[in-house]
């Protein structure tokens, strides 16, 4: 161990190989980038494997060549690989770990996450089918008049309180004064829902109901966070028009 | 010239291992920072697509522009090379460039990050808004916090050198900066691939990739 100083500095990259260095750099950042340009890629898994390993090429190059580990004493790569082993196998330790939850946090998420409305507002020149479906489509005039008339549309009133107080957890936030259980307040008082659904908007009660369940942000109650998830894809047509039926029966 | 070689004397203080002590504590301190990113940025992963409300993802992170931000890093960190290369030759004209051009480089960085942070915030993402937010300002405010502190070393060096205090003989100096400020490039490295190329298109509760 006897490197004198200078000699150690000889042995450094010259500056030419530097800038040879910060090119690769570059174009493997370049690289990278033209990976996600393309709609497909994004986010895709076919895109993660490259990515990966091109920012570990990356990531190699700085730590040799920038902070000349390849040339320094070995033990200094020693002592940072294995900080970095270290911290790297706790990490993925910890993901596993939490991966192994049997999947309920995520699956927590998938059924109350809500999307985000601001952003897709701001894009009105994006057409994609999700932004439009957030848009509440006025149902044609002959139809609503007919809705109004035969108020209890096709579904089963009685068969639509099972809906409410089951899996669905439509108790857990809503208060049916008539109900044992559905005492929660996160959301609006259902009790009379389906009086005050038709006074809510320009919308009959039925048709409000539709678009509370359908599009849950598109009125919120004043007082009320918009936190009502999408549920309409978790529920049969049948149960859909048996929970609605229900809901303007409650008068 | 003797007040150089006894300052080059200083520089030598060696262990057992050969290196130096500065640089040995360095590159421990290197390694357990590794352990504190590692944390955070594993936090980051965990917590990948659970936010309940947006923004996500998706909605607000600005690719193209972060690009632009991460090239800059990169070429800071040439900067700093080049600086070190001028100190080693005694280049007191390029120390003082290639110094203040790191320096400015990084802040730079830094002025991308707060416009970023900025624009967020307007959409309505706070630290406090999802899991999104919180874990997200938390690994790049802390990756923020590193460039500031290594911006600020840098001007340090920069203001020494007018007082003849960044020479071939206090080397070590400069190049402990520099293993500093190419550590907050790779980690950047790291966050840039997993938080805006892998993550960056995560919608809601659909993560991908």
């Amino acid at each position: 161990m006897s490197s004198g100083h200078g000699n150690e500095h000889s042995k450094h990259p010259s500056t030419k190989k530097y800038v040879i260095i910060a090119i690769i750099l570059f174009v493997i950042t370049a690289i990278e980038f033209l990976i996600i340009l393309p709609e497909s890629m994004q986010g895709s898994a076919l895109a993660f494997g490259p990515l990966v390993l091109l920012s570990i090429a990356k990531f190699y190059i700085v730590i040799m060549f920038y902070m000349h580990l390849k040339f320094d004493n070995p033990l200094l790569t020693k002592i940072f690989y294995g900080g970095l082993a270290l911290g790297t196998v706790v990490g993925i330790a910890l993901i596993g770990l939490y991966a192994g939850l049997t999947g309920t946090p995520r699956e927590y998420a998938e059924a109350r996450a809500v999307p985000y409305e601001g952003y897709y507002a701001e894009k009105t020149n994006d057409s994609s089918a999700y932004a439009q479906s957030l848009i509440p489509t006025p149902a044609p005039m002959t139809e609503s008049s007919n809705a109004a008339d035969a108020s209890t549309g096709s579904g089963d009133a009685a068969a639509g309180e099972a809906v409410f107080s089951g899996t669905l957890g439509c108790v857990g936030c809503h208060t049916m004064e008539d109900l044992p259980g559905a005492v929660g307040v996160l959301g609006p008082n259902l009790s009379q829902i389906g009086t005050v659904a038709g006074t809510r908007s320009a919308l009959s009660a039925e048709e409000y109901i539709k678009e509370s369940i359908d599009a849950p942000t598109a009125y919120v109650v004043e007082g009320y966070a918009p936190v009502m998830p999408e549920l309409r894809s978790s529920m049969s047509d049948e149960e859909y028009e048996d929970l609605v039926a229900y809901l303007v029966s409650k008068k | 010239m003797a007040q150089i070689t006894e300052a080059a004397h200083h520089e030598e203080e060696q262990n057992c291992t050969g290196i130096d002590n500065r640089k040995l504590l360095f590159w421990v301190f290197l390694s357990t920072d590794c352990l504190f990113f590692g944390a955070l940025i594993s936090t980051y992963m965990v917590y990948r697509g659970q936010s309940l409300v947006g923004p996500y993802p998706i909605d607000i992170l600005d690719i193209p522009l972060t690009t632009i931000s991460t090239f800059v890093l990169l070429c800071s960190s040439f900067a700093m090379v080049m600086a070190l290369s001028a100190t080693q030759k005694d280049d007191l004209k390029g120390i003082r460039i290639w110094l203040a051009a790191t320096a400015v480089m990084g802040m730079v960085f830094i002025g991308f990050q707060i416009f970023e942070f900025w624009e967020f915030a307007h959409h309505g993402l706070l630290i406090s808004t999802n899991l999104f937010g919180s874990t997200f300002f938390t690994l790049t405010g802390f990756h923020g916090a590193h460039v500031s502190l290594g911006i600020v070393w840098l001007w340090v060096l920069f203001i020494l050198s007018f007082r003849g205090k960044v020479n071939s003989a206090r080397v070590l100096d400069v190049e402990i900066c520099g293993l500093y400020w190419h550590f907050v490039d790779i980690v950047w490295i790291v966050i840039f691939t997993l938080l805006y190329l892998v993550g960056g298109f995560d919608a809601g509760p659909v993560i991908t990739g």
